[in-house]
């Protein structure tokens, strides 16, 4: 996936973790996007997607992090995760994705 | 939980169980909290899921049978506790709704048990005495028993009423080996020991030291040898090694002293000990034979369903315990008896079933009655029973420590339980006049050491066997009564084995 060609490249997938399933009691969801995107591209990808109205968008990058097995050494590469904050009241079925 | 009953034959049951939905959801929750430790998530540490991770994740399913498993035992329970039901099977389980649980329940139960009239039941007392005859012939007996055997003073060929002392090799006509192991010095009294007729005719008349053989044919039907000689002919090979004969002793003081090691001084008295020790085994046979016919009776006039479960542990335990007695006793396995028999197990089992089925109503009957009478056995009155075995007999400490072991103790109270019920019992058919006509004396006396002189036979109630443990129409009944069979053992005997352990 070298570059995004449209909104349904952004999204790569939910995050359902014991942080994130906390953090949707406060109307925010996680994901995982396309390294390239920025908030903007999210939101609306969130907006088309889900047919929700986003508050708010934060944007990380997460590091990639070495693996070793034996002598080789390689890494799980790094990846961007995003929180997205809703209007109050919306909420997303993420296990839906 | 809301129970139906419905009473089925055979002292089943069915309960008809459900819950609402309050009480259900409680269970969810409890099965939630009960998974989400057990489950790994990846994104979440062990028992950290939230309920609606779970719901979604393994589905809402998981949740509601862990509850089911949860709520079904409990539930069932309590069921039969509100029911004051008293199961004796297995229960079997038919969940016919899952959310919120209901299921059906069938399991057998403890019968109801209507006695009927059976305070009404009557029965004679059987009258007992004893003949001067009977008494005489137990002393012969004893005479016999007592005196001593001595080789003549002369050699003379044997001859009937000897004792003799031989060895003799069994071979089969026509074969080299012998058919056994040769016996050595086996010791035979002519006339008396059960011998082949061929045999005893071929020792009659031979003297010490002779040699002799004999051939005896044995026919094809004939059942009184093993089935290994039936239809050959065998030839016994005979070497008298000694002759004896009984020389009676005289009946007089000395005897009397003798076979009571000096405890009874005439020949009268000897003659008066006698009579009584006939005349208590009299009234025991007496007791047994009123008591089976009174316990019959009652049977007859109660109504009881009993559960197959119950019928099918008696005859487990009735199988067992033939095993031990073939172990024992002629040391074969019940395997190897079935096999001799032609029968297997099944076959085995239904030949059992109606006498099983008998004893078993007996003692559930026996049961009620003593519950309905009030009969129960109290510490004191085993603590009095200890005292009254113990009593007399040297080493009285060390048997009264023996005997105040939890387990003799346990046993002794079955004993007790079941004398008293049984004395209830009879007293209640006869009017209060006893088993045995004349009445018993008060308090059967024993000799010194505990045991009688005369080898009486020991008369054993076991048709009434009754209950052990669980005095109070309890718990786990089906196996109170399987055990009831086996749990009364001869409490002598068992006195004699155990203290060389201690």
């Amino acid at each position: 996936m070298a570059s995004i060609s449209s909104f349904h490249d952004v999204l790569i997938r939910p995050l359902i973790t014991e942080k994130g399933t906390r953090l949707i009691e406060l109307g925010q969801y996680t994901f995982e996007v396309h390294r390239e995107a920025n908030k903007i591209q999210i939101r609306e990808a969130i907006e088309k997607t889900f047919n929700v109205k986003v508050k708010a968008v934060n944007t990380m990058n997460m590091p990639r992090k070495e693996r070793r097995r034996g002598r080789t050494i390689g890494s799980v590469p790094g990846w961007k995760k995003a929180i997205v904050t809703l209007q109050t009241g919306q909420t997303i079925d993420i296990f839906e994705t | 939980m809301n129970v139906a009953v419905e009473r089925l034959p055979e002292s089943q049951v069915l309960l008809d169980i459900s819950t609402d939905e309050q009480e259900f959801s409680k269970a969810l929750d409890r099965a939630y909290r009960k998974v989400v430790n057990q489950v790994r998530l990846p994104g979440f540490r062990p028992g950290k899921a939230p309920r609606m991770v779970i719901e979604r994740m393994l589905g809402r399913d998981v949740l509601i049978e862990q509850a089911d498993r949860d709520l079904l035992d409990p539930l069932y329970q309590k069921a039969i506790e509100q029911e004051s039901l008293n199961p004796v099977g297995e229960p079997e389980v038919e969940i016919y709704q899952t959310e919120p649980l209901a299921f059906k329940v069938t399991v057998q139960v403890y019968p109801t048990i209507d006695l009927g009239e059976y305070q009404s039941v009557r029965a004679e007392p059987r009258p007992v005495a004893i003949s001067d005859e009977q008494v005489e012939e137990t002393l012969t007996r004893l005479r016999e028993n007592q005196s001593p055997w001595e080789e003549p003073a002369e050699a003379r060929p044997a001859r009937d009423g000897d004792r003799v002392t031989v060895d003799v090799t069994v071979t089969e006509v026509g074969a080299d080996e012998p058919y056994r192991e040769p016996l050595t010095d086996s010791v035979y009294v002519l006339g008396k020991d059960n011998l082949f007729e061929e045999l005893r005719d071929t020792l009659t008349g031979m003297g010490v030291g002779d040699e002799k053989a004999v051939e005896i044919a044995f026919a094809e039907d004939n059942e009184g040898v093993e089935a290994g000689m039936r239809g050959k002919t065998m030839s016994y090979a005979v070497a008298m090694k000694k002759i004896e004969e009984q020389h009676l002793l005289p009946l007089d003081e000395e005897f009397a002293k003798k076979v009571s090691d000096g405890k009874i001084e005439t020949l009268e008295a000897l003659r008066a000990d006698i009579r009584k020790d006939l005349l208590r085994a009299e009234r025991q046979k007496a007791r047994t034979e009123v008591g089976n016919e009174v316990v019959a009776a009652l049977s007859e006039g109660a109504t009881l369903d009993l559960p197959p479960v119950m019928i099918d542990k008696q005859v487990d335990s009735d199988v067992e315990n033939m095993r031990n007695h073939l172990g024992q006793d002629h040391n074969q396995t019940l395997e190897a008896h079935l096999r001799a028999e032609e029968k297997t197990l099944e076959e085995l089992r239904e030949e059992l079933r109606p006498e099983a089925t008998r004893r078993l109503r007996n003692s559930l009957v026996l049961r009620e009655i003593a519950t309905r009478e009030g009969v129960s056995v109290s510490p004191q009155d085993i603590d009095a029973e200890i005292d009254r075995m113990v009593g007399a007999m040297e080493n009285g400490a060390q048997m009264r420590q023996f005997y105040s072991s939890n387990y003799i103790r346990t046993m002794l109270e079955s004993e007790l339980f079941e004398r008293k019920l049984m004395d209830r019992v009879i007293d209640i058919a006869t009017e209060g006049r006893g088993a045995a006509d004349p009445p018993e004396e008060p308090e059967p006396e024993r000799t010194e050491d505990g045991s009688t002189i005369i080898e009486a036979e020991v008369v054993e109630n076991e048709s009434a066997g009754v209950l052990p443990e669980d005095r109070s129409i309890a718990i786990d009944e089906a196996e109170a009564v399987a055990a009831s069979e086996t749990v009364v053992p001869e409490v002598d005997e068992q006195a004699a084995k155990e203290p060389e352990r201690a």
